[in-house]
């Protein structure tokens, strides 16, 4: 019971601390590379770290201070 | 061969992150509880990490097809090493606040001089460092089990851990105090880009990506993504500097 509590914490600490969004973009992007790769020849390989570097940017961009 | 020595190098690094946190608590109940409560709860710690590994790791090397494996724990890696590189870069572009084990000991030294030390054996102690232990152990395990699966090395993964712990331990012994000396941060941020760059290429290449070079195609993507991270910290200080310029240094603290 404490295992599963614990487990329920981790994950709730990790979603509440912005990590759905990173989570989101990989539940865009893992399976989108599984079909771009299948159909071009390393075409995924592009797409993979694009957009990791994608994700990554849109998450540190909703951290920018607004100055308006 | 690369791969390998890069398994090596990040199993290393990772673990000893993890066993700086695992320290920082087994000196904070050390010093204000009792030794012998902290190393006990360590060891039992230690011992169910053990059977955990033994029986998780030959489980996942035996019955599960690899490519399933390295899809998994691709993402898995992934999802950790993008959260540190994102916490690291908030961190040097000072949007976030850098992480200070001195402060987390000051804090847990609070924590556990409040409690009431009942007779006879200190199970509060012991209950802390065990959990303590237990929980970065486990970090540690998974971060053995998934380097050495995706090397083919189990040993060599579970080398860089114990070399780790040992660095770590000397350390320790060395100074008796929160492992401050160690720069946790910029581990960290060393450690999330080789997650990340590990992840992305364990999730490709489960996912059918045909990596030019194979193996060696670990060496840019660990370029690029220091390259990004390097690019990503000078843009948000410099959006940061204006922020406090333009007089909402409130703001920064909002948004982080």
């Amino acid at each position: 019971m404490s295992r599963l509590s614990s487990t329920v914490a981790f994950v709730y600490d990790f979603l509440a601390d912005d990590g759905w969004e990173l989570l989101a973009g990989l539940i865009i992007l893992l399976p989108l590379t599984y079909v771009v790769s299948g159909r071009f020849h390393r075409a995924g390989a592009l797409l993979i770290v694009a957009g990791v570097l994608a994700t990554v940017s849109i998450s540190l961009s909703r951290k920018i201070p607004k100055t308006s | 061969m690369t791969a390998v020595v890069f398994a090596v190098g990040a199993s290393f690094l990772a673990s000893c992150v993890e066993f700086v946190e695992a320290f920082t608590i087994i000196l904070a109940v050390g010093i204000t509880r009792s030794w012998k409560s902290a190393l006990y709860g360590a060891a039992a710690a230690a011992l169910a990490l053990v059977a955990i590994i033994a029986v998780f790791g030959l489980t996942l090397a035996t019955t599960v097809p690899q490519v399933v494996l390295q899809r998994v724990i691709g993402a898995l890696v992934l999802v950790f090493g993008l959260k540190w590189i994102r916490k690291s870069i908030l961190r040097y572009a000072g949007i976030k606040g850098m992480h200070d084990e001195r402060e987390i000991f000051a804090e847990e030294t609070e924590h556990l001089q409040a409690l009431r030390r009942s007779g006879g054996f200190d199970w509060a102690g012991f209950s802390v460092s065990f959990q303590g232990t237990l929980l970065e152990g486990l970090e540690v395990a998974f971060i053995v089990i998934t380097f050495g699966l995706n090397s083919h090395r189990m040993d060599l993964s579970a080398l860089g851990a114990v070399g780790a712990f040992v660095v770590v331990a000397a350390l320790g012994c060395i100074v008796r105090r929160p492992l401050e000396q160690v720069p946790e941060n910029t581990m960290k941020f060393v450690v999330g880009i080789m997650l990340t760059t590990f992840g992305t290429f364990w999730a490709g290449e489960g996912l059918g990506v045909a990596w030019p070079g194979e193996d060696l195609s670990i060496i840019p993507l660990l370029a690029i993504y220091l390259l990004f991270s390097w690019l990503a910290v000078r843009a948000l200080v410099a959006v940061a500097g204006a922020s406090r310029i333009s007089g909402h240094p409130e703001k920064l603290e909002a948004a982080s």
